[in-house]
């Protein structure tokens, strides 16, 4: 009798340790009382809209763009782009589940198998080789509006990354983790530096959005790219901002980032292709 | 150009997106060297039954695909505006839409 | 019943979990084997490194040769890609290095390099910062 209480608080203090290693859930919920305190007049989904979400002036800018919304012609371009047929006859419909239509939630996910994180882009370029046609660049172009238009078939579906109980997904997300609150670069900055621990503040003329809810409008027309571009596109454009040698799109320290950094998310409708500055 | 028109009481409002590069005529090259030639709107005006009822006249100092928003009072649903710019090389561009 | 645990046994069993919780890992999980050792490899570099004052990383001796200049910066650049913390200004300045060199502008093309070498040693010491501090920006649980 006194083993078996021995064997239940054995058992309870196991779970202690184990709880003290990489946690996604229990940081999500660490991450939405963090922003729910500095902003606490923001609906929950209201995340996805960033700056406008907080900056009234901005959001009403905003609105008045959206009547001709500037990601419209990618949005075309990518369907034209999706549902052309490769030289060999199949699609890219071939390579995803349910075609490819409203899957973009799932987006990034851990291939247990390959033991790498998988993300949208990267799964398009293995679609196109495997079908023999040549990859796309990365960040830009063609894949940009691909993306778009898979985004805007996904739209308000909830973002659902999935980080798998098992060493290998737990070490890519935190590596992420590691990678978005480490500062680097001749600036000494982290992408926490800006949004998470100033979100909400100015950065020169700009309002730091912040990092809950910032994957679910990508790819996003930037008027400073005067076109659409993906998430690592926008990652190699903070990283030489703030003075640190980018990565190159889609190396595992990109797509490891997008993991931690789109799992944030977990729970917001996707709202992409969004417009911003 | 991309037009929407529709009634709010008594007034029509109208909103206006014209693509154009608005290119100001100060800006060099990629290879840093020459003048891009000046290309913007000067004038974009909005005609509605045979009447000016909006003019506008910009500078080189107007950005990329301008976005004009402007009421005016006297229309009504069903009627058809006839918008149109001419830029600063003579090149022009007319669009019709229907007020909602 | 079999609730009888006299107190010492009852301190004994609420300190096993607090001295398991105390041993463990505080939440830095595996990273892969290679970067791992290639860490390891260079730790004896890094302690030369941060033992050293950074005045005494640019050497202010006229008669230094540029050539041992140059092999030196290439050698900090090599050391400082493995950490992944590189500038994206530093690159540019060897590259200027070698064409002040071209140009026998031989105290111009040293300050290049030695400006470089300094900001490779920076970034390295930038990384081993960031392993061990980075969870100094995570939002805690109030």
């Amino acid at each position: 009798m006194k083993v078996k209480i021995y064997f239940v608080i054995a058992l309870l203090s196991s779970f202690i340790v184990a709880s003290s290693f990489a946690d996604p859930v229990e940081d999500n919920k660490i991450i939405k009382t963090y922003f729910a305190d500095i902003f606490p007049n923001i609906v929950f989904e209201e995340y996805v809209n960033g700056v406008y979400a907080i900056d009234e002036n901005s959001r009403s800018q905003w609105l008045d763009i959206e009547e001709f919304p500037p990601y419209e012609e990618a949005i075309e371009a990518g369907e034209i782009l999706f549902t052309t047929p490769f030289k060999n006859g199949a699609s890219y419909a071939d390579c995803f589940e349910n075609g490819g239509i409203g899957i973009k939630q799932n987006y990034p996910y851990f291939d247990t198998d390959r033991s790498q994180v998988i993300t949208l882009e990267l799964a398009l370029n293995e679609c196109r080789q495997q079908h023999g046609e040549q990859p796309l660049s990365y960040g830009k172009g063609d894949i940009a509006y691909l993306s778009s238009y898979m985004a805007a078939t996904s739209k308000d579906k909830l973002i659902h990354v999935t980080v798998p109980n098992e060493p290998a997904a737990l070490a890519a997300y935190e590596e992420g983790k590691q990678f978005f609150y480490a500062r680097r670069g001749q600036l000494n900055m982290a992408c926490a530096t800006c949004h998470v621990s100033s979100a909400g503040k100015r950065l020169r003329a700009d309002i730091l959005s912040p990092a809950l809810g910032q994957t679910s409008h990508f790819p996003a027309y930037r008027f400073k790219w005067d076109d659409v571009g993906t998430i690592q596109r926008r990652y190699d454009g903070c990283n030489t901002q703030i003075r640190a040698k980018p990565f190159k799109l889609q190396s595992e320290q990109y797509r490891n980032l997008e993991y931690f950094h789109t799992h944030m998310s977990n729970g917001l409708p996707i709202n992409g292709p969004g417009t911003r500055k | 150009m991309k037009v929407k028109a529709k009634m709010k009481a008594d007034k029509v409002i109208v909103k206006v997106l014209a693509k154009h590069p608005m290119e100001t005529g100060l800006r060099k090259d990629k290879n840093g060297g020459d003048l891009i030639p000046a290309k913007y709107i000067q004038e974009l005006s909005c005609i509605h039954k045979e009447k000016l009822v909006f003019l506008a006249e910009f500078g080189r100092a107007v950005s990329k695909d301008p976005y004009i928003a402007f009421s005016f009072s006297g229309g009504q649903s069903g009627d058809t505006l006839a918008l149109k710019w001419v830029d600063s090389m003579g090149d022009s561009k007319e669009v019709e839409a229907v007020i909602k | 019943m079999m609730l009888n645990l006299n107190s010492r046994n009852f301190i004994f069993v609420l300190a096993l979990p607090v001295f398991i919780v105390a041993c463990s890992d505080n939440g830095q999980t595996q990273t892969s084997a290679n970067t791992e050792s290639k860490i390891v490899e260079q730790v004896q570099e890094i302690v030369d490194i941060q033992q050293t004052n950074v005045d005494d990383l640019i050497n202010t001796e006229d008669d230094v040769h540029l050539q041992d200049l140059m092999h030196q910066a290439a050698q900090a650049s090599r050391h400082a890609q493995a950490y992944n913390f590189v500038w994206s200004t530093t690159e540019s300045l060897i590259e200027k290095g070698y064409a002040s060199a071209k140009e026998g502008k031989e105290t111009e093309a040293k300050y290049f390099f030695q400006e470089a070498k300094m900001q490779f040693k920076l970034s390295i010491k930038q990384a081993i910062y960031a392993k061990q501090h980075w969870a100094l920006l995570v939002p805690e649980n109030d």
